[in-house]
């Protein structure tokens, strides 16, 4: 096995997780070959629609969930094949941030018991020590201190998503997959939350792999976007190229379904048609075929690899590999 | 459901002073959209299809202490699309089921005047509401799964209405209910007939739920975040479909939404609630262009969008105050960065800022000042007797205290 380079923090490589459909003898295929480098210090965006496979790659990175096939290399050790002992020590450097804030945490346990839980498990500290662990972690979340004492409940939603990052970094995680992590927030808190995100990540030197359907943002957030569809990686790029030259159809198609963000703004609109169809059965091809307006019948018969092209951006797509795709009609 | 008793919604003494009238005519920027009188009483332009003057709703267990809704008042024309925004806790979804008479036994309701295409339906028994609802005025949900029967199939679910409506049953209706899914565009519109709603996507479903919606042709659609639970993709055929129908046959439209996307996309005027109290109902582009209101503007800084981008995201400190711990004051006074004093101590009045162009601050920001803002220096000032004048007085001397990250 090679050894990553220096600044690749964490990678998969062909990583596959099927679960067998309900009622079928199909295989709802969630991740179906997906390499994908975290490069350490940045954020990686991951957009796509519902059902695209995001969250359980998020959930494979970090190795809550078994691949049924591929690697992820954590600074060049295989995640997938360290035994319990060994994989609790990596816990301690790789941690999620869930969307629900309501959801996420105990409702039973105070707040200081729920950061604390991580020192617990890792046998860390002395119980004075803990408590001032967590009141640390408190301070950098930017909490009072007496929430330690509170239950999840007596906060606001906004309160709980800091408690669920105070929980996260409570280790000091190198990497940190956060999944929808502001979706459920109401706009006037998302943009505290993003804000608090990306100061600890400046101050923690933190890696994230921020997982979103919001594309906008995302694109705040992020220096590189991956764009998924059916359990593929469709498109790669640094954020900037991405959203001014989307390189892949499926990619130029979900830009311009975000609304407008102001009445005059000129719409772009090609509506997708159809919804993202299930991931069932490996169609022949590419997967996006079905719904692409430029398809060709080649597209039907190959299954397109990831090709970078002279701007950087790595796409799945044929026609955008030999430079027959029509230019975006947008390009400004 | 609470019907409020005549005697209780006659009398209702609230704090309105300038707005108390909406004077006719339009906004310069806003093309041909006009704002006719409350009642359309001046002969000039036609009828509202609902104007609503004074929604105030409380707790029933706690009608002293409580406010969900304060003192609401607005119209809506035929054809508009009225986009209501706010986030959770503003009241916005309560304020449609106020006006469809569908209110939970927990809230009290009490209005001046609930009109629909001209009838007064404050304080009616609620058959009279009982009318309209569905014919004259329909809605559509958030999570079309919840509104719709799980065991029955998507074609009953139309006649039903058709049935119901007292317009037709059998062969016709059967037709009709086609016709409708058709007008959805619902790929394969026949098998959908006898598809039940967990066969169908989501985007699939809330189409199904435009057809039940449209099925007796109202003359007033209300949207409460339509678009919330879908994909991207799919909230763009829905809006495209909404825009589509609106258009077509005239419909008014409430769009509710917390999404400024979506309001920008689709609506001709909007409402801002803010914690059950409307913060600024402007025409949309002025909205965007001019907001007045330190809330619509900061809502505006604090997401981000697609346009260039920001370092950092302008945040609101703080979160919407619950029902039961409305500031006394302006109910944003407590996260507004242009706060002073007055601002706590009574509840701004509703006021015109133009024809077509209400606020309630009592130091409104004006475009030109808002420039300034975003510029690095502020501009020197001259007299200083201006309300302007006034906040680049107090922020220059005082340090923002309110601008701190801690909720």
């Amino acid at each position: 096995m090679t050894t990553a380079p220096n600044d690749v923090l964490i990678e998969s490589r062909n990583l596959h997780k099927h679960y067998p459909a309900r009622g079928t003898h199909g295989m709802i295929r969630a991740v179906d070959g997906v390499d994908l480098n975290v490069r350490k210090g940045e954020t990686l965006g991951l957009v796509g629609e519902s059902g695209c496979g995001k969250s359980t790659l998020g959930r494979l990175f970090l190795r809550l969930i078994e691949p049924t096939a591929g690697v992820i290399l954590h600074k060049g050790t295989d995640l997938t094949h360290l035994d319990r002992r060994a994989l609790r020590q990596r816990r301690r450097d790789v941690q999620i941030i869930f969307q629900d804030p309501f959801g996420s945490l105990n409702p039973r346990r105070t707040v200081g018991a729920i950061i604390a839980e991580a020192y617990a498990i890792h046998r860390l500290g002395t119980r004075t020590e803990r408590a001032g662990w967590v009141a640390e972690m408190l301070d950098l979340v930017a909490l009072p201190r007496d929430a330690a004492w509170r239950y999840p409940h007596e906060f606001s939603g906004g309160q709980r998503q800091r408690i669920g990052i105070a929980r996260a970094l409570a280790l000091r995680p190198e990497f940190v997959v956060c999944d929808e992590a502001v979706s459920a927030l109401d706009v006037s808190v998302q943009s505290q939350i993003i804000n608090l995100m990306q100061d600890l990540q400046q101050e923690l030197g933190l890696t994230y792999l921020f997982i979103s359907h919001n594309l906008a943002v995302v694109r705040h957030i992020s220096a590189r976007i991956a764009v998924m569809y059916l359990g593929r990686i469709v498109e790669l790029a640094d954020a900037d190229t991405l959203f001014a030259r989307p390189a892949h159809p499926y990619t130029r198609a979900l830009l311009s379904a975000v609304p407008v963000s102001h009445p005059d703004q000129p719409r772009h609109r090609h509506v997708l048609p159809g919804d993202v169809p299930a991931a069932t059965g490996a169609p022949k091809g590419c997967r996006f075929a079905p719904r692409c307006r430029f398809a060709e019948p080649r597209c039907r018969e190959i299954d397109p690899p990831l090709t970078i092209l002279t701007n950087g951006t790595a796409v799945a797509c044929l026609l955008a590999a030999d430079g027959t795709l029509p230019p975006a009609d947008e390009a400004a | 459901m609470t019907e409020p008793s005549s005697s209780t919604a006659a009398h209702l003494h609230l704090s309105r002073s300038a707005g108390e009238s909406l004077p006719p005519g339009s906004d310069p920027g806003v093309g041909s959209r006009s704002e006719p009188g409350e009642s359309g009483g001046g002969g000039a332009g036609p009828p509202n299809v609902l104007a609503v003057d004074g929604l105030t709703v409380k707790l029933a267990a706690h009608p002293d202490r409580s406010s969900i809704l304060d003192d609401v008042t607005f119209t809506v024309a035929p054809g508009e699309v009225l986009g209501i925004v706010g986030e959770s806790g503003s009241g916005k979804s309560v304020l449609a089921l106020s006006i469809l008479g569908l209110l939970p036994p927990a809230l009290v309701m009490q209005a001046r005047r609930i009109a629909l295409l001209g009838e007064d339906l404050a304080g009616q028994p609620r058959e009279m509401w009982r009318t309209h609802r569905g014919r004259n005025v329909a809605m559509i949900f958030q999570e079309p799964m919840t509104s719709l029967n799980p065991v029955m199939r998507v074609g009953t679910q139309i006649e039903e209405v058709l049935r119901w409506r007292g317009r037709m049953r059998g062969q016709p209706a059967r037709r009709r209910a086609l016709e409708l899914l058709e007008q959805v565009e619902i790929p394969s519109p026949k098998s959908r007939l006898q598809a039940y709603p967990h066969e169908l996507s989501g985007g699939m479903r809330q189409r199904v739920m435009i057809a039940i919606a449209l099925a007796a042709e109202p003359k007033l659609l209300i949207a409460d975040e339509p678009t919330t639970a879908l994909d991207v993709t799919v909230q763009a055929q829905i809006l495209d479909l909404l825009r589509g129908l609106q258009r077509q046959s005239g419909l008014s439209l409430i769009l509710i939404t917390h999404d400024l996307g979506v309001i920008a996309d689709m609506t001709d005027r909007v409402l801002v609630l803010y914690a059950g109290r409307t913060a600024e109902l402007a025409p949309v582009r002025t909205i965007f262009d001019a907001p007045a209101h330190p809330y619509t503007e900061a809502l505006l800084t604090a997401i981000p969008d697609l346009g260039p981008r920001r370092h950092r995201l302008a945040t609101i400190a703080g979160s919407v105050p619950g029902a039961m711990e409305m500031p006394p004051g302006c109910r944003f006074a407590p996260r507004c960065r242009y706060r002073q004093a007055a601002c706590e101590a009574a509840p701004p009045p509703l006021h015109p800022l133009s024809a077509a162009h209400l606020v309630a601050c009592i130091h409104p920001i004006a475009y030109v000042t808002r420039k300034a803002v975003d510029a690095p220096t502020p501009p020197p000032l001259a007299g200083g007797s201006s309300r302007e004048a006034d906040r680049w007085g107090e922020g220059a001397t005082e340090p923002n205290e309110n601008s701190a990250e801690p909720q």
